[in-house]
């Protein structure tokens, strides 16, 4: 039988504060020439369960604008949201809400 | 090539000669871009947050690779399974005799019009299957965006022009031509097959 060894898992020693994450962040997706703007709609309604008309309307927002704010509120939330575009390969980022 | 919806809801890519395969073989090549884990650090760019990298990388990358690894099986299935169908054919094969009567009167027999019909006959099949539609438009993805990082093809679209594509790199015209064919794959699932 073959042996398997893990590494001991990591842990975060480092907290963010509670003000920080209490603060509104805005997830913020960027244009790209390679998304198709179908697809882009779909992912906002699959991430954001947005209705169809929503989605459009942010996905247009992101090919004219070049960037669309199209989610605001708790970092860690927002965070989460972040990576699910990424995993879509969308271009998207995490900015505060100022 | 062809290609055709199945049954059940998925596409089908019929390759017709030999050079088919090496445009899916381009696809796996393209998709794993440009060196590991690129696709996770380019997107990570626009976070200034040392844990993504820490942490949230290492997954989106091992996500993008496990769905070339698929894509790549389901290629090497679908080769071997031609490589084996093609075999058989060559065993069985026996040179057809026309028919005296068809040569007689200079009439086609049926068979004679089958053959017609399947001027390209199809050597292989490669499936995109419902399930799949998701880990395939995502390879076709990751291609797109590797070719765009490393050609900028949409620059070449809109600013630069195709109308001398003679001035332009042969490498550079191929590679639009390949995101212009995956363009279309992807445009394919995403009308008939792909259910986000």
């Amino acid at each position: 039988m073959k042996a398997v060894t893990t590494d001991k898992p990591r842990t975060k020693s480092k907290t963010k504060s509670r003000e920080k994450l209490a603060q509104p962040w805005k997830v913020v997706v960027y244009d790209d020439p390679v998304n198709l703007m179908e697809y882009v709609t779909r992912v906002f309604q699959k991430v954001f369960g947005y209705s169809r008309e929503k989605a459009e309307m942010l996905m247009r927002q992101v090919h004219d604008a070049k960037r669309s704010v199209v989610w605001t509120g708790n970092r860690e939330k927002a965070e989460l949201y972040v990576q699910q575009l990424h995993g879509f390969q969308l271009h998207a980022g995490l900015e505060k809400d100022e | 090539m062809i290609i055709e919806a199945t049954e059940e809801g998925g596409l089908c890519f019929g390759l017709q000669e030999e050079r088919d395969w090496e445009i899916f073989e381009l696809l796996v090549s393209d998709a794993q871009g440009r060196g590991e884990g690129w696709l996770a650090k380019r997107l990570g760019v626009m976070l200034d947050d040392e844990d993504w990298d820490e942490f949230v990388a290492p997954g989106l990358t091992s996500q993008f690779e496990s769905e070339v690894a698929r894509v790549r099986a389901i290629l090497r299935d679908a080769f071997e399974k031609s490589q084996h169908q093609q075999r058989e054919a060559e065993q069985v094969a026996e040179p057809k005799e026309k028919s005296p009567a068809g040569e007689e009167s200079g009439e086609l027999s049926f068979e004679d019009l089958d053959d017609l019909e399947e001027e390209s006959p199809v050597i292989g099949e490669v499936p995109i299957t419902r399930e799949d539609s998701g880990t395939w438009y995502s390879v076709l993805n990751q291609a797109r965006l590797a070719l765009e990082g490393k050609w900028k093809l949409a620059a070449l679209e809109d600013e630069e022009g195709l109308d001398s594509l003679e001035k332009i790199e042969p490498e550079r015209v191929s590679a639009y031509l390949r995101n212009r064919f995956y363009t279309r794959i992807q445009a394919m699932l995403l009308e008939f097959v792909l259910d986000l």
